[in-house]
């Protein structure tokens, strides 16, 4: 394996900035040219809490592809989560606890069944999960019978909880600052972090120094499962019901950042801080065209040009791979 | 102990249980009426269609989780090509998933995109257009042409296109170089390749054929409901590729045939429609159909391992 897939220990200049947050820069003067309500406080809080929900479901995903595998079952388990925490009526202490964990569990339930079919198993990652995503979703219709969700003793505190806006930043872009820097130092720095890149770079080579290949897959594809969920439950307490029906597609979305991040197809490259100013532009780029009336279907065609614009980029840029 | 051995036999009763199923379906009311064999006919023949393309593509050593949305590309297509007349119409939804799948195959053979996120995105992108095109809403048809296309009885007409697309397929694979080319190409991309076949060529020509076909079988579905509409075809790529694994296709390429994949998309046609009469809810459909998969390719993932290249 040569140096180049390894994280370095010492933090450079070109660690932090990278050419997607110059990309960034440049979308936003560009957005603040085409309109002047871009800029405007209400409007940069909206584009940041919609960056942030799939922003953490994206994170996810990037753990996963630098270990060289594709976590579609995503956006279900974001649709798990926000309806379980709802079903479960977030009231008082215990409660909000009760609601925020179970969706968190069942997360890290199903992300660990993928990874078992994937690293156990040796199942294709994309086939399996999108497989499990509609296992998932045709689960959580079953489950409310395709009914709207209301929650009937939905607390204060629980909505509290993504209202609250310290220093006017909505709170669940503090939740995803830290969730970004967490897993840009474990990453960055532990033995477990390494052994992910090592994965993705060469399972061969990996299984041969005596990585635990397995376990360490499977790991990813939990932290995948719970990071999904957290997402879920954010929107539970965000918008306090849901139709779980019109809820989902945020795995393509996630994806798209991912890859624009310049985490690569076949693992062992990609951080954590790169996918979230990938993030960002997308945010930004929704946000432009949702304020040029350009409606979702024209956003999902720019959506599938940009990962096709970017998936083709880093593979000329990588010189084929 | 032979006969329990023989191809045809594991194909009818194990894998998949096709002829177990059909036993048990028995004992559910209604099931072999003429009425209900034909709904199922209907069912499973734009499907079908599908699957045949799907099966070629993987055949290939690739894959195609474009084929729902260029599906309902196809039936949007026809309907608003109607008023130029039938032959117009067919030919513009067949041609529009032939550039489809164009796109796909210079996108997974000129840019060496993995073809599963290649269709993701292409998949994506021609969703999003039709949705775009149609401001999602339904396009509706009246011509009484087209309808009578989308009808047929006992035998529905899409049936017989199926048949005769399954007949195609499998003498293009069988009994022409063409056919063997695409195995080998599946089976070894650099061996193929050494041995002077055009590889890039036939891939892209796989995913033409499997575009194509998404595109007719687009045009029978919006014949049978007398609306085009540009949100059809969300499970298609599932159940298509559930059909071509059972069918003894595997996600690395070199092995599959149509005949199997047919039998496969019998076996899930049959599944679906049994839970239909017995009035189960679609989301138990969409729970089994993915579960089916998820089952499917961890049962791919263990028999690679168990005898590797």
């Amino acid at each position: 394996m040569s140096e180049a897939v390894l994280p370095r220990r010492r933090v450079h200049v070109t660690d932090v900035v990278t050419p997607i947050w110059l990309v960034l820069v440049v979308v936003i003067v560009i957005a603040a040219l085409i309109s002047d309500r871009f800029l405007s406080p209400g409007n940069v809080a909206a584009v940041l809490q919609q960056g942030v929900i799939t922003g953490i479901v994206a994170l996810g995903m990037t753990v996963v592809l630098v270990g060289g595998e594709f976590d579609l079952s995503t956006g279900a388990t974001v649709m798990m989560a926000a309806v379980v925490a709802l079903l479960l009526g977030p009231d008082g202490g215990v409660g909000i606890a009760v609601a925020i964990a179970v969706p968190l569990l069942i997360g890290a339930g199903i992300g660990a069944v993928n990874g078992l079919a994937v690293y156990r198993a040796g199942a294709n990652s994309i086939v399996a999960t999108i497989g499990m995503q509609f296992l998932v979703i045709g689960a959580v219709l079953a489950l409310v019978s395709g009914q709207h969700v209301r929650a009937d003793a939905i607390g204060e505190t629980f909505t509290a909880l993504t209202h609250a806006r310290p220093l006017g930043v909505p709170l669940p872009v503090f939740v995803f600052a830290a969730l970004v820097a967490a897993l840009a130092i474990v990453m960055s720095q532990t033995v477990f972090g390494r052994h992910i890149y090592a994965i993705g770079g060469d399972v061969e080579a990996a299984t041969r120094a005596g990585i635990p290949v397995a376990r360490i897959g499977i790991a990813t594809y939990v932290i995948s499962g719970v990071l999904a969920a957290t997402s879920g439950v954010l929107i539970a307490s965000l918008v306090g019901h849901l139709d779980p029906t019109a809820i989902g597609g945020y795995e393509f979305p996630a994806l798209t950042a991912v890859v624009l991040g310049g985490t690569s197809l076949s693992g062992g490259v990609g951080r954590p801080a790169d996918t979230a100013g990938a993030i960002l532009v997308i945010a930004v780029i929704t946000n432009v065209m949702t304020i040029l009336n350009y409606q979702y279907p024209i956003q999902l065609l720019v959506q599938g040009m940009v990962l096709t614009g970017a998936v083709a980029f880093y593979s000329w840029r990588r010189g084929g791979a | 102990m032979n006969a329990l051995a023989s191809p045809i036999f594991i194909r009818l009763f194990v894998k998949p249980p096709l002829v177990p199923l059909l036993i048990v379906a028995t004992f559910v009311n209604g099931f072999w009426s003429v009425g209900n064999l034909r709904t199922l006919a209907e069912a499973v023949s734009t499907d079908g269609i599908v699957v045949v393309g799907m099966t070629i593509v993987m055949i290939a050593g690739g894959f195609d989780l474009s084929v729902g949305a260029v599906m309902a590309m196809g039936g949007v297509a026809a309907v608003v090509l109607l008023p130029y007349g039938i032959v117009v119409s067919a030919v513009g939804a067949a041609v529009l998933g032939g550039v489809s799948g164009t796109l796909s195959g210079l996108l997974v053979t000129r840019l060496r995109i993995n073809p599963f996120i290649a269709t993701l995105a292409m998949m994506v992108m021609v969703r999003g257009a039709v949705l775009a095109y149609t401001d999602t809403r339904p396009v509706v048809s009246l011509d009484d042409t087209f309808l009578a296309l989308g009808g047929g009885y006992p035998v529905p007409y899409a049936f017989m296109a199926l048949i005769a697309v399954i007949a195609l397929a499998y003498l293009l694979l069988n009994t022409r170089p063409w056919g063997r080319h695409v195995y080998a190409v599946g089976a070894d991309e650099r061996a193929a390749a050494m041995s002077g076949l055009r590889v890039q060529l036939l891939k892209t020509q796989c995913y033409v054929i499997s575009g194509s076909l998404s595109g007719i079988a687009g045009l029978l579905l919006a014949a049978r409901l007398g609306t085009g509409s540009p949100i059809i075809g969300e499970s298609t790529p599932l159940t298509a590729a559930a059909a071509a694994l059972i069918g003894g296709a595997s996600l690395r390429g070199g092995e599959g045939s149509v005949a199997g994949a047919f039998v496969g998309l019998l076996f899930i046609g049959c599944l679906v429609n049994v839970m239909n009469i017995l009035g189960v809810p679609s989301y138990y459909q969409r729970m089994t159909i993915g579960g089916l998969l998820f089952a499917l390719v961890v049962t791919d993932g263990m028999l690679m391992r168990l005898r590797p290249r």
